[in-house]
């Protein structure tokens, strides 16, 4: 018996692609990221375009107009260029107020694509990579928040995997009784952070029900992973008892999709 | 009858993979986006000249998806292969051009490879009721997209030549 043509035609295309399965990670990922470094000029240039297009549309005005325009444009653009860099230094200032880990670097880093083309995995990929000291498994942050963690590096280029992605693991607690002054840590207790490929966490293996308020904030907590005490991971949305132990859904503070830098935790050699 | 040439393809499917990864991205509805090298997939099946042509560029194509995930290598080429064959054996039978066509041909696409996709990231991890709704809304949302994309594709179609 033959098989149909269409069958037989695609199974090499179908092997190749399982073989493509076998290629090392590490390999595999550095030509992935290598790529996508080139791709940073098409989308600024994209943008520019697009930009271009939305400031000659309404252009029927006569040349004082056009002039003022211009100026108009000009102090938008030192406006905003000022904000910028005026919520970096916000950024690295928050970072050093909240946050005790002088053993570590900071180093900015701009986001070329703020997601991952597959729907349920959560990554972004930034600027910077092994020629500025990157590593794998370096905790990238915005302010005092945990971004996630750095998974593969190339030259000019790393893959970030964000915490809500399901390969990501954290020792995280809830901080319950957050009052005016200073927060209570009598009843903390560790669970482990899981990201569930949503833009959710689950923080799991907690034996308290107490601490399972609403609003309450989760925080990193085993500074051995090198990811420094106290980053901020979420906030509590609600309780779930299952077979004996309590979980608690985490939402994310910080968008990233809306991230256009982030600040990666260096290890001082 | 014009069809499509694979380099002029794989060029066009670099702006559609940057808009994938930007502009669709910021137009989530339901934590779905228009899934756009995938619209590019289904034209490039529907309208291919042989077998060989449409499975080549699928291929292609997933290689390209590939390069914005940070899932294991293989899984889109595997899958727009898949969803190549199922196209060209389907084709002799399809009115391609009508819009209601195109609509379930892209929803069905797009829904199958979520659902594939979920299967692969986590079997257990991501809750079922989330991996189903999320599924259908990439189905719905890359269907409305995928018509006027498509009809635009078939009359660009002396470009791609």
């Amino acid at each position: 018996m033959s098989l149909p043509i269409w069958v037989r035609r695609g199974a090499p295309f179908i092997l190749a692609s399982l073989a493509l399965y076998f290629v090392p990670s590490a390999a595999s990922e550095k030509v992935r990221l290598q790529t996508l470094s080139l791709l940073g000029p098409v989308k600024t240039a994209a943008r520019n375009f697009l930009e271009a297009i939305a400031t000659a549309l309404p252009r029927r005005a006569g040349p004082s107009d056009l002039e003022k325009e211009e100026l108009q444009s000009a102090i938008f653009q030192l406006t905003s260029e000022n904000a910028e860099i005026r919520v970096r230094l916000e950024s690295l200032t928050d970072y050093r107020r909240f946050i005790r880990a002088p053993e570590y670097d900071l180093v900015m880093a701009d986001v070329l694509f703020a997601c991952d083309s597959t729907l349920w995995r959560h990554s972004l990929t930034i600027q910077r990579g092994s020629s500025d000291g990157l590593q794998a498994g370096q905790a990238v942050t915005w302010r005092n928040h945990l971004i996630g963690r750095m998974t593969a590096v190339a030259p000019h280029s790393a893959r970030v995997t964000l915490i809500t992605d399901p390969s990501f693991r954290a020792a995280a607690v809830a901080i319950p009784q957050v009052t005016a002054e200073l927060p209570s840590f009598t009843s903390r207790e560790m669970g482990v952070l899981e990201g569930k490929g949503l833009d959710r966490c689950m923080l799991k293996w907690l034996m308290e029900p107490s601490v399972g308020e609403g609003g309450v904030v989760v925080t990193a907590e085993d500074s051995s992973a090198g990811i420094p005490k106290g980053l901020v991971l979420g906030r509590v949305v609600r309780a779930v008892r299952t077979r004996g132990n309590f979980r608690l859904e985490v939402a994310p503070i910080v968008q990233t999709r809306a991230l256009e830098f982030v600040t990666v935790l260096r290890r001082k050699s | 009858m014009k069809r499509y040439t694979i380099p002029k393809m794989m060029l066009l499917a670099l702006p559609a993979f940057v808009a994938e990864l930007t502009l669709f991205d910021s137009i989530r509805w339901m934590g779905a986006r228009i899934e756009a090298l995938l619209v590019l997939a289904c034209f490039a099946a529907l309208f291919a000249r042989d077998v060989r042509q449409g499975l080549w560029t699928c291929w292609l194509l997933g290689v390209w998806k590939d390069l914005g995930s940070s899932s294991v290598l293989g899984v889109y080429p595997v899958l727009f292969v898949t969803l190549a064959l199922v196209l060209v054996s389907l084709k002799r039978v399809l009115f391609r051009e009508h819009p209601l066509t195109t609509f379930g041909i892209v929803g069905a696409a797009a829904f199958m490879v979520a659902m594939m996709t979920a299967l692969l990231t986590g079997l257990f991890q991501i809750p079922l009721g989330d991996v189903l709704i999320r599924s259908l809304a990439s189905g719905v949302l890359t269907a409305i997209a995928g018509v006027p994309l498509l009809r635009l594709l078939g009359r660009a179609r002396n470009v791609l030549c």
